[in-house]
């Protein structure tokens, strides 16, 4: 009964971290908890609502400012939780032209992909496609001081609903899975690949079921020669 | 929030437009000072930009999300700038001599109308513990000490009066 008592605390965001995860563990086998803080969202908004205040002049305009320099992160994760993956997958398919534009203007510091991109020794190699493949122009780009790279270029289709471009990078055992994206159709992107390409590897794109797949499943439909 | 996600400036605008007010009231309430007050909502702003892509709609609405991390900033920095015991003592102070007059003490004039329109209804001490916990950024165990009651009087007090919050609301 103890941690049932911490609900409505829960709801209205006033439990210390400790009590917030010990809550947290036990909402995962009580059913009449979430119910209860469920319940309990509406009233902890409507005392967030009346906290309202006229904000300071200025403020806006300096969060503003601020967003500037900070990129989203893209989430390439191919091992996520079933119920945060689409919503991850989407966010991250828009937000690469976003990551394209600051990369390239040069704003950015900390940013993985601006950084590979204006490395001294980023070296560039192009991606071909295999045959028949949709057609694209697309290039590594890759670091081997960061021991990162990029897969930048435009444009690439988009894959059909439930599926997803993959990476690979295939050595001397075999194809290693180097992170998944969903282009969008046709525009400019850039997708910091997963892992280190080395020098000797063989970089590869292959279309998968939405979420990735361990192995290759799909033709290699593009590949280039790090 | 999908679309502040996305890394849409326009739907990022528009979300700080609903809530950068409340964010801020709330961290002013908490911390007093309104420049420290500006730059928790600063921070918090960003924080949600930078994190949009992390939010998860299971984990609750976007709003309860910004407001418990308001929250929280807020009283990370009354807590980083001086004791907790200094902060308790002010706020024992404000209320003194009896707690129960909490928010005609620390609620200013101005503030109190809209706090109260949503606090109406509420018996006395269901309204303290939550504006003790939620307006003043105090936890749990610091209100069953300044009041003198036991922990488990708070929990319940706090439960009660946001389930009478949410009955009220059911009636309008």
């Amino acid at each position: 009964m103890e941690l049932h008592d911490l609900a409505a605390g829960y709801a209205l965001g006033v439990l210390e971290p400790d009590e917030v995860a010990q809550f947290e563990s036990h909402l995962t086998s009580c059913s009449a908890c979430r119910t209860e803080v469920a319940d309990l969202r509406s009233p902890a908004e409507s005392l967030f609502d009346a906290a309202h205040e006229a904000v300071p002049d200025g403020l806006k305009e300096r969060v503003m400012t601020s967003i500037k320099s900070i990129a989203q992160p893209v989430p390439l994760e191919t091992k996520s939780k079933p119920g945060t993956k689409i919503l991850n997958w989407v966010a991250a398919a828009a937000v690469v032209p976003l990551v394209v534009a600051i990369g390239l203007s040069g704003l950015f510091a900390g940013d993985p992909i601006a950084d590979i991109l204006a490395s001294p020794d980023a070296t560039t190699v192009a991606v071909v496609a295999t045959g028949d493949a949709p057609t694209a122009e697309l290039e590594l780009v890759y670091s081997p001081s960061l021991g990162q790279g990029v897969l930048t270029g435009h444009g690439l289709a988009e894959a059909e609903s439930g599926m997803i471009y993959q990476m690979w990078l295939i050595g001397g055992s075999g194809p290693v899975p180097a992170g998944i994206f969903q282009p969008d159709d046709g525009a400019q992107l850039s997708v910091l690949i997963q892992g280190e390409p080395m020098p000797g590897e063989v970089f590869g794109i292959t279309i998968e079921p939405a979420g990735g797949s361990d192995q290759p499943t799909g033709e290699v439909l593009f590949v280039g020669e790090v | 929030m999908l679309d502040v996600s996305r890394g849409s400036r326009a739907a990022f605008s528009e979300l700080y437009d609903q809530v950068a007010g409340s964010v801020f009231g709330l961290a002013r309430r908490i911390v007093r000072d309104p420049s420290i007050s500006d730059e928790v909502t600063h921070d918090v702003m960003v924080e949600v930009w930078s994190k949009a892509t992390n939010w998860n709609a299971e984990h609750g609405s976007a709003k309860a999300w910004i407001a418990t991390d308001a929250r929280r900033r807020a009283v990370d920095r009354v807590r980083s700038e001086q004791s907790a015991r200094n902060h308790l003592e002010r706020h024992s102070a404000e209320l003194s001599p009896a707690a129960v007059v909490v928010s005609e003490a620390v609620i200013e004039e101005d503030e109190r109308g809209r706090v109260r329109s949503v606090l109406v209804g509420l018996s006395e001490v269901q309204r303290e513990v939550i504006e003790l916990a939620y307006y003043l950024g105090h936890t749990q165990q610091e209100i069953a000490g300044l009041l003198e009651v036991p922990l488990g009087t708070v929990k319940t007090r706090m439960r009660d009066g946001m389930i009478r919050l949410k009955t009220r609301m059911g009636d309008i």
